[in-house]
């Protein structure tokens, strides 16, 4: 006999076996008698033949690839709480052919269903009228979108990707729990898993035939790629996301990348003369297909919740005129309110002549006549669930105390129609690892069907989860729970039938990309500027700090000090307050290593973070690793420092490596297209800036020395080594100064930075209709006169302090001619990826 | 009774706005007591799209699009409308109102089906206890349903004060009910919700009134959009009562648009991308083309 006590010895610390918690639940891998169930066989063995504790090192590296490959839930409410990692068990749900083609036959039928009746709901709406279900649920329905009735052109459908979530009751039948038509998401996550699994534990795919994934997803694109009207050269479709913000997110951005569609967010579409466009730094691009990942009821500001920002203003006016496609169409989640699915085995039969051929778990309305009393018998026995809130948590009455029964009895009697009652049942439990060993744990199946014309197609696996927090009617993806594989096995060895390819048309070659959204665009320029401001920082700081820690501070170490402290306070890192007290002060010093300095490089972390994120479908997972590293690790290593100058001097020594890396990576790594250029102007502009700051503050500061200020000049604009090989000798200030503006061969000249500015200003796209033709060209214009200004000067006439002041004004001007450069740049691309904000007209006198 | 109806909106932008979606209910609906002999609207700029379509409730909606900046706005709503007295019922002879909730509550009829959706709370009308307690004065399950809604009208009438200017359209019922005061939409609303918080079917009209020359004559909410609501008498259908003026609606009110309540049927409303500070004007006139008086 094996259960999964027996496993225990061999794979983890041993433990308690807790599932007599469970005690009447079916169980996925033992029958009742306690015989391993023949289909869980292969991948037992496989587990068997790993070395002991193999199966705690393999979920190890899955946690690891999870985390490098960006695997996270964010946690909607609190923006400070950041990611909640992914949590996912390398043991599999296993399910067996025969049992999947029942299940696969359920969900498909009841995808049929759930498009027949949406389909009526915003047409004739004959079914609420004939009293085929309560019309409560439709009209008392926050997601019964009324200016969707009636909107969708003739063969549309409604909805292409279904989502169901199942359970198995200790009867052994699967049954669904809860339909998910809204936006739903998973199935990104599904194959995530797929994955890592495959590369965590190969010896368990090799032991069984599984159904693969992948065939289903190039089916999809497939489906998607067919609507795209555009047809010709360019076929295109989108993603619409709420952005980083959102839930989610990791899986927008994988099923752009999985799918071929572009990763957008409101801000990057238009809705004009019923079509949809992206905006585009070289113009609007039509978009024919919309992958919704945001709420209906968002999405178009004009029609719909006038407040949202996430929408497309217009986006049901292109709907309705056939001018976008969207999957799944608006208005979808009507029937995710838990009460409509007690009313499908009845529409089954009206609609088809079919009964149900996956139960619903046991439910009932309560507004329905006799509910009342149905409830007042099993009360202890019911979950019971809000019908207009799908996602809300599902009370479970048995786990109330007496108190709260009696006031959610109370509430109920006020207006029972708000609720809906739902049969309390013993999920199925399934083998999950635990530090102590493999334990039966409750399992909830989430399973994924794509509809297209009449057809439908079923994902072969799916998305398990074991809820954690003790609800097991209620694992919403962003409340954690313990995420798993589901493998579907398959007799058949060798069945991997590919889809026929679709014919599309041949792709004209070209080297550009001219679709770069403006969107895109503004954030790669200020995540340039951004990087290259945390690298200019951490330079000024660890300049001081170097002086700080130098032991007695000499003469000269208290001037440096002094004038680094202005930079700094320029730099908004430390307060002019401290910046002006004597250097050789605590107030000085706890100025430059305690938390307010921290704080402001905090800040930058999170601005450069913030620009990163919406663009993070640009860069390559290697790229994205080394921006994480930077955002996470180099953020935590320099908070942890506080304090400690030494430890912050190591720690700024990572911040400059880690944006090396980045810069690296991209200059290396991303073709020289516009978005490279976007984010290498970024970092030019604020280069140029900040370099020119430096000059200016040190050579101003009162008392310094020619050789100090010309020593700081050097170390904060990284040029020191460079002079030395060059001059050798003392400290001058005409080369110096000559080395870091004017010099275009010096990489950290103000020179050399306007020169590739120019450059890229000449390559970028032009604008597009903002009717800012006349100020097309005022930010080359401009830079070229800086330019002009930095080799206007004489350098060889600079022979002391005083002359290096009498450039100040001459310096001070070519910074702001810049500053107006980066703000004409900003007017000319990204002024009209401003959205719009709606206005009611107010009436009635 | 025929009608020559001009409503006139018009924004003066402080910022060119460069893209703007506008949604639009002026065009008066076909009913049993309303004719339209004809109708237009006109937007200066033109719009580049111009497109209409029936929404949910009936109602025929515009939507347009205008995609080159533009520093004015106004759009013009120009129709001829026929309205008759409609047949309206001794108010005792309507049904009680027990037995309308009853019918509403199981959807005894296709009708009493489409009249429920009008029963529940919409996003501009809440429903609370208080509301519920203002209402019940009026609405007592053995009263037949007009009677008690004229009550209801009349008390409404009575008990808030007509004050342009101190409500706009996002003021909740609640708040309305507590200041008694507000203007004809807030008046509208609360008697929805009044109707609804006893689990009667009540909708919210937008149109408008007769103007009259004559000032003691005239009716509020003469000279702008006005607004009242209609309550379900079952076999009756709806009957428009108007508590801003106390007045049933017979022949001097024009129906632009019906709705759960002003979200569904704002006249004017959209998106705009610039403007900066707008300044508004609104302008409406109702001649009757024939005077019969």
């Amino acid at each position: 006999m094996i259960s999964h006590r027996s496993l225990d010895p061999a794979h983890g610390a041993g433990g308690p076996v807790d599932g007599d918690l469970f005690p009447d639940a079916f169980d996925e891998m033992v029958t009742g008698d306690g015989a391993v169930r023949s289909h869980w066989r292969g991948v037992l063995a496989a587990i068997s033949a790993l070395p002991r504790g193999a199966l705690a090192e393999r979920s190890e590296r899955a946690r690891q690839q999870f985390a490098e490959n960006g695997v996270t839930y964010n946690i909607h409410a609190d923006p400070r709480a950041g990611d909640r990692p992914y949590r996912f068990d390398v043991m599999p749900l296993v399910l067996d052919s025969d049992e999947w083609a029942d299940i696969e036959a359920g969900v498909i039928q009841r995808a049929r269903l759930v498009e027949a009746v949406l389909a009526d709901a915003y047409g004739p709406q004959e079914l609420v009228r004939q009293g085929a279900y309560p019309s409560y649920l439709l009209h008392a329905n926050p997601e019964f979108l009324r200016p969707c009735r009636g909107a969708l052109p003739r063969g549309r459908r409604q909805m292409g990707l279904f989502v169901m979530d199942l359970i198995r009751t200790p009867d052994g039948r699967w049954q669904l729990l809860s339909d998910r038509t809204q936006a739903p998401a998973g199935i990104g996550f599904a194959l995530e898993n797929r994955r890592v699994l495959a590369r965590t534990f190969p010896e368990g795919l090799r032991s069984v035939t599984v159904r693969p994934l992948q065939p289903f997803f190039d089916l999809w694109a497939a489906v998607l790629a067919e609507q795209t009207q555009g047809g010709a050269t360019n076929p295109r479709g989108v993603v619409l996301s709420a952005g980083p913000s959102g839930e989610n997110y990791f899986e927008h951005i994988y099923l752009a990348r999985q799918l071929g569609l572009l990763l957008t967010e409101g801000a990057d579409l238009t809705s004009r003369g019923g079509k949809v466009y992206l905006k585009t730094l070289g113009g609007l691009q039509q978009v024919d297909v919309i992958l919704r990942r945001i709420e209906s009821r968002q999405a178009d500001p004009l029609e719909l919740d006038g407040g949202s920002d996430f929408g497309v203003s217009g986006l049901l006016d292109a709907v309705r005129s056939g001018g976008v496609n969207l999957v799944n169409a608006l208005g979808s989640g009507l029937v995710e309110t838990p009460a409509f699915a007690a009313y499908f085995p009845q529409l089954a039969q009206r609609l088809f002549g079919e009964d149900l051929l996956l139960p619903t778990l046991e439910r009932f309305w309560l507004g329905a006549p006799d509910a009342m009393s149905h409830l007042a018998q099993s009360f202890d026995n019911l979950v019971i669930r809000d019908t207009c809130a799908p996602r809300a948590t599902p009370l479970i009455v048995n786990h109330m105390t007496v108190k709260a029964k009696a006031d959610l009895l109370a509430k109920i009697a006020q207006d029972p129609r708000r609720f809906t009652a739902q049969a309390l049942v013993t999920p199925s439990v399934t083998p999950t690892w635990t530090p102590s060993g493999l334990q039966p744990r409750p399992v909830i199946l989430r399973t994924f069907v794509l509809g297209h014309g009449d057809e439908y197609a079923v994902l072969p696996g799916g998305l398990a989860r074991v809820p954690t927090d003790g609800n097991p009617f209620h694992a919403p993806l962003q409340k954690g729970g313990i995420a798993k594989d589901v493998w579907v096995l398959t007799s058949q060895r060798a069945s991997f039938t590919v889809p026929a390819p679709v014919t599309r048309p041949e792709l004209e070659i070209h080297r550009t990309s001219g679709e770069l959204p403006s969107r895109a665009a503004d954030n790669l320029y200020w995540l340039g500027r951004y990087a290259e401001r945390l690298d200019f920082s951490s330079r000024i700081l660890r300049t001081a700090l170097l002086r700080l820690v130098g032991g007695g501070l000499g003469a000269r170490d208290m001037l440096e000090l002094g004038v680094v402290a202005q930079v700094a306070s320029m730099n908004g890192l430390i307060e002019t307050q401290a910046a002006a007290a004597r250097p050789d002060s605590r107030m000085l010093a706890a100025a430059l290593t305690d938390h307010a300095v921290i704080g402001a490089f905090a800040g930058l972390f999170e601005k450069t973070a913030a620009t990163a994120t919406p663009v993070r479908d640009r860069f390559s997972a290697d790229m994205w690793s080394v921006l994480g590293h930077l955002l996470n690790d180099t953020r935590d290593r320099l908070v942890k420092a506080a304090g400690d100058p030494d430890r912050l001097l190591g720690a700024l020594g990572h911040v400059l490596r880690a944006v090396a890396a980045v810069a690296g990576m991209a200059s290396e790594n991303m073709t020289r297209g516009t978005g490279w250029r976007f984010f290498d102007l970024g970092r030019r502009v604020e280069r140029a800036v900040q370099t020119l700051m430096v000059v200016t503050e040190v050579s101003y500061y009162p008392a310094v020395s020619v050789e100090s200020a010309m020593t700081l000049i050097l170390e904060l604009c990284d040029s020191t080594i460079t002079y030395r090989t060059r001059y050798l000798s003392a400290l001058q200030p005409g080369p110096v100064l000559d080395l870091v503006l004017a010099d275009d061969t010096n990489p950290r000249a103000v020179g050399y930075q306007l020169v590739r500015i120019l450059r890229h200003l000449r390559q970028v796209p032009g604008t597009i209709d903002t009717g800012g033709a006349q100020e097309a060209s005022a930010d080359l214009s401009i830079t070229e006169q800086a330019l002009a200004m930095i080799e206007s000067i004489d350098y060889s006439a600079i022979h002391n302090l005083g002359d290096v002041t009498g450039l100040k004004p001459v310096l001070d001007n070519i910074t702001k001619e810049l500053q107006s450069a980066s703000d004409a740049l900003s007017r000319r691309h990204f002024s009209h990826v401003t959205q719009g904000h709606s206005y009611v007209l107010e009436v009635g006198e | 009774m025929i009608y020559s109806v001009t409503h006139l909106t018009s924004y003066c932008y402080g910022e060119a706005v460069d893209l703007a979606h506008h949604l639009l209910h002026l065009t008066p609906r076909e009913l049993p007591n309303q004719r339209v002999r004809s109708n237009k609207i006109i937007t200066a700029p033109p719009a580049a799209r111009n497109l209409v379509h029936q929404d949910h409730f009936g109602n025929e909606v515009t939507v347009l699009m205008m995609g080159e900046p533009h520093e004015e706005f106004s759009v013009q709503a120009r129709a001829e409308v026929e309205v008759s007295v409609p047949n309206l019922p001794r108010p005792q002879a309507t049904p009680k109102i027990a037995a309308l909730v009853g019918m509403l509550a199981r959807g005894d009829t296709g009708f009493a089906i489409e009249a429920s959706e009008f029963t529940h709370p919409s996003p501009f009308v809440d429903i609370d206890p208080d509301i519920h307690f203002y209402a019940a004065q009026s609405l007592a399950p053995d009263v037949p349903v007009l009677s008690a809604a004229f009550d209801l009208m009349r008390r409404i009438n009575n008990d808030f004060a007509y004050m342009p200017g101190t409500t706009a359209i996002s003021t909740p019922v609640g708040e309305v009910l507590a200041a008694r005061a507000g203007v004809c939409q807030d008046f509208a609303h609360v008697a929805i919700a009044a109707l609804r918080s006893h689990g009667l079917a009540a909708r919210y009209v937008s149109g408008y009134i007769r103007t009259y020359s004559n000032e003691n004559a005239a009716f509020r909410g003469a000279d702008a959009s006005h607004a009242w609501f209609d309550v379900w008498c079952g076999d009756y259908g709806w009957i428009g009562l108007d508590p801003t003026n106390d007045l049933i609606v017979r022949d001097e009110h024009i129906i632009l648009a019906i709705g759960r309540d002003f979200g569904d049927v704002s006249p004017v409303s959209g998106v705009i991308l610039g403007g900066g500070r707008q300044q508004l004007t609104v302008a409406v006139t109702v001649t009757p083309m024939v005077d019969q008086d």
